[in-house]
C-alpha cells in the first residue's frame, strides 16, 4: 500500500517536472495563434495571420537566412577541423600531446561572454567589420571541443586491424581514411555537424558582439525585438525556430540517440 | 576538465619519428583558427584590461592596475560578484533538490519510455536560449501566465514581481541547467551495483532506510558533477539574466556587457571579464580536487 502511494507520488512529480519543462515552449507554440495584437496566453481564437505577418518583416527572413548560412558554414568547417584534430589526438603520440589537447578544449572554460568582448576588441583591433565570416569564425571556436569530443569518441571505439588489414593488401592511406575510417566514425562526424550547426544557429551571446546594422543573426535580432515590443510576431518566429529544432531532433535521434549525444558532450563530468 | 580525451592511449606507432610531421599537419588548420581567433583576442583583451579608460578612444595610453582596483575594492561591484554567486547557489540548490527525485525515477525506468523520458528531459536544450527565455517572460510578466492564474484564482491581490527580478532569473536558469544535474545524477545513480541494495533489504532495511544509509551516499559524486557543472554555467550565463533579469538584477556577465557595450569602457569590461573567468576556474580547479581526493578515498576502502 505505502509502496504504491510513493510509486504514484513520484510519478505525478516527474509529471509536473516534465510539465515545467515544456512549459515556456508550448505557451510560445499557442500564443503565435492569437488573434489579439499582443502576447496573451492562453491565446483569444485561433489564426495563423502572424505568421503571414512575417513576410511584412524582412528584416527577420534577413536574419534568419544570414543565421542558417553561418550555421551550415560553421558546421562544415568546426567539423572538418575538428575531425582532422581528433585524428591527430587518438591515432599518434607526440610532444605536447595534452597540451595541445586542453588547448582545443579551453573554449569550454571561458564564459561566452568574455570570449564575445574578446572578438569585438580584436576584430576592431584588426579593423575587421562585422561580417558572416567573423561570426563564423567566433562560432567555429565555441563548436570545435565538442567536434573533437563527440568524434574522439567514435574514434576510440574504431578498431585499427581493418585499417591495417587494408594497407597490408595495398590500399593508399587515402582510400583507407575515405573506404574504411570514415565509415566507422561517420556517426561520430554527423552528431558533431548537427551539434556545431545547432550552436551556432543558437548563439546569442558571442553574435551580440560581433553583430553591426546590416549583419544581424535571428538570436540578436529576437533579442533587440523583445526588449522594446510585446506583439506576437515574436511567437510566430519563434515556433518557426521550434519547428526547424524539432526536425533536426528527429535526424539526430534517428542517426546517433539524443541521449548519447548529450551523455558523451558531458563525459568530462564523469 | 578532460581525462576521457587525455587518457585514451594511443596504439604503439612504429614509425613515430617519420609520422611526426603529419601529426602537426593534421592539426595544423585547428590551432592557427586557434591560436587566431581565440588565444589572441583573449591575450588582446587581457592586455587591454592593464591600459586606463580614456572618453574618446575607449583605451588609453600607459599601463595600470586601476580596472583590477576599481572591482575589487568598490562594494557595488563586489555586490555585483556575490550576486552572481548567491543566484548560482539558490539556482545549483533548486536544481539538486528538484532534479534528484526525476533522476531516480529515470533510472527506474527501461526501454522505450527510458529513451522517451531522456529525449523529453534533454530536448529543450535543444530549443534556442532566447526562445526559451522569451516563454518564460510570457509566463512570469506582471500579466503574464502566473499572475493571470494566481489572481483570478484569488490567491493574490496584485501580481508578483517575477520577471526582472532575482526569482525569475533562477526560475529560469533552473529549467535551462535542469538537464545537467538530472544528468550526473543519472551517471553514478546508474553504476549502483543492484545486488548492493538487495544486500540492505536482506539485512532488514526499508526502502527508506536502504535509500538514505544505501543510495544517497553512493549517488553523491554524481549529485557533486551535476552540481559543479551547474554552478559554473549559471555563475557564467548571461542570455537568461539579460532576458529575465535586464538592468535591474546584476550578475556579472551582464555587467561585463554593459561596461563594453553600453558604456563602452573596454578595458574595465576586460578586467570584469577576467575575474568572471577567474572564480570559474577556481570553481573547476576545487571540484577536480575533491573529485580525486573522492576516488583514492574510495580506492582505499
Amino acid at each position: 500500500m505505502n509502496r504504491t502511494f510513493s510509486k504514484w507520488a513520484l510519478r505525478g512529480y516527474v509529471s509536473l517536472i516534465y510539465l515545467f519543462l515544456l512549459a515556456p515552449v508550448v505557451v510560445i507554440l499557442l500564443s503565435s495563434l492569437t488573434e489579439t495584437e499582443y502576447v496573451t496566453f492562453p491565446p483569444k481564437g485561433i489564426t495563423l495571420r502572424w505568421y503571414a505577418e512575417l513576410l511584412n518583416h524582412p528584416e527577420f527572413i534577413q536574419s534568419f537566412g544570414l543565421s542558417f548560412g553561418v550555421a551550415v558554414g560553421t558546421a562544415l568547417i568546426a567539423t572538418a577541423l575538428g575531425t582532422l584534430a581528433s585524428l591527430a589526438l587518438v591515432r599518434h603520440d607526440f610532444r605536447g600531446k595534452a597540451v595541445v589537447t586542453q588547448f582545443f578544449g579551453s573554449p569550454m572554460l571561458i564564459p561566452s561572454v568574455v570570449f564575445g568582448i574578446a572578438l569585438l576588441q580584436y576584430f576592431s583591433w584588426m579593423g575587421l567589420a562585422a561580417s558572416p565570416l567573423a561570426l563564423i569564425l567566433g562560432h567555429i571556436i565555441l563548436t570545435v571541443p565538442y567536434v573533437i569530443r563527440l568524434v574522439m569518441a567514435s574514434l576510440v571505439g574504431c578498431n585499427r586491424t581493418i585499417e591495417q588489414a587494408a594497407m597490408n593488401l595495398g590500399a593508399t592511406p587515402l582510400q583507407v581514411f575515405f573506404h574504411i575510417t570514415l565509415p566507422v566514425i561517420k556517426s561520430g562526424i554527423i552528431a558533431g555537424a548537427v551539434f556545431a550547426f545547432i550552436t551556432s544557429f543558437d548563439d546569442l551571446t558571442v553574435a551580440l558582439f560581433i553583430v553591426s546594422t546590416d549583419v544581424v543573426t535571428l538570436p540578436v535580432r529576437i533579442f533587440t525585438y523583445i526588449q522594446y515590443q510585446y506583439d506576437p510576431i515574436i511567437t510566430s518566429v519563434s515556433s518557426i525556430m521550434i519547428f526547424i529544432t524539432i526536425l533536426l531532433m528527429i535526424v539526430i535521434e534517428r542517426i546517433f540517440g539524443v541521449g548519447r549525444l548529450y551523455a558523451m558532450k558531458n563525459a568530462e563530468e564523469e | 576538465m578532460q581525462p576521457a580525451i587525455a587518457e585514451s592511449t594511443p596504439l604503439p606507432n612504429r614509425k613515430k619519428t617519420r609520422r611526426n610531421w603529419d601529426v602537426w599537419l593534421l592539426l595544423l588548420p585547428c590551432l592557427l583558427i586557434f591560436i587566431a581567433s581565440f588565444l589572441i583576442p583573449l591575450l588582446y583583451l587581457f592586455i587591454g584590461s592593464f591600459h586606463p579608460f580614456d572618453s574618446t578612444s575607449g583605451m588609453g595610453e600607459g599601463w595600470t592596475l586601476e580596472n583590477y582596483g576599481k572591482f575589487l575594492f568598490d562594494p557595488f561591484y563586489l555586490g555585483v560578484l556575490w550576486n552572481t554567486i548567491r543566484i548560482g547557489l539558490v539556482t545549483t540548490i533548486a536544481a539538486l533538490v528538484t532534479g534528484y527525485p526525476d533522476a531516480y525515477h529515470l533510472v527506474q525506468t527501461s526501454g522505450r519510455t527510458r529513451n522517451l523520458l531522456t529525449l523529453l528531459l534533454l530536448s529543450p536544450l535543444l530549443i534556442s536560449m532566447v526562445i526559451r527565455c522569451y516563454g518564460w517572460v510570457i509566463l512570469l510578466a506582471n500579466n503574464g501566465v502566473i499572475n493571470n492564474a494566481l489572481l483570478s484564482l484569488g490567491w493574490i491581490e496584485k501580481p508578483l514581481k517575477l520577471l526582472y527580478s532575482e526569482l525569475g532569473v533562477e526560475i529560469g536558469m533552473v529549467h535551462v541547467l535542469f538537464p545537467y544535474m538530472v544528468l550526473g545524477i543519472v551517471g553514478s545513480l546508474e553504476r549502483i551495483d543492484p545486488s548492493v541494495l538487495r544486500a540492505s533489504q536482506n539485512l532488514g532495511a526499508g526502502p527508506v532506510r536502504t535509500f538514505f544509509s544505501v543510495t544517497l551516499p553512493l549517488s553523491l559524486p554524481g549529485v557533486f558533477a551535476g552540481s559543479v557543472m551547474v554552478f559554473s554555467l549559471a555563475s557564467s550565463s548571461f542570455v537568461t539574466p539579460a532576458i529575465l533579469g535586464g538592468p535591474q538584477v546584476k550578475v556579472m556577465s551582464y555587467l561585463t556587457y554593459e561596461q563594453v557595450v553600453v558604456l563602452l569602457n573596454w578595458p574595465y569590461g576586460g578586467a570584469i571579464g577576467f575575474v568572471l573567468i577567474l572564480m570559474t576556474t577556481l570553481i573547476l580547479l576545487i571540484y577536480s580536487r575533491l573529485l580525486n581526493q573522492s576516488k583514492t578515498g574510495v580506492a582505499i576502502q
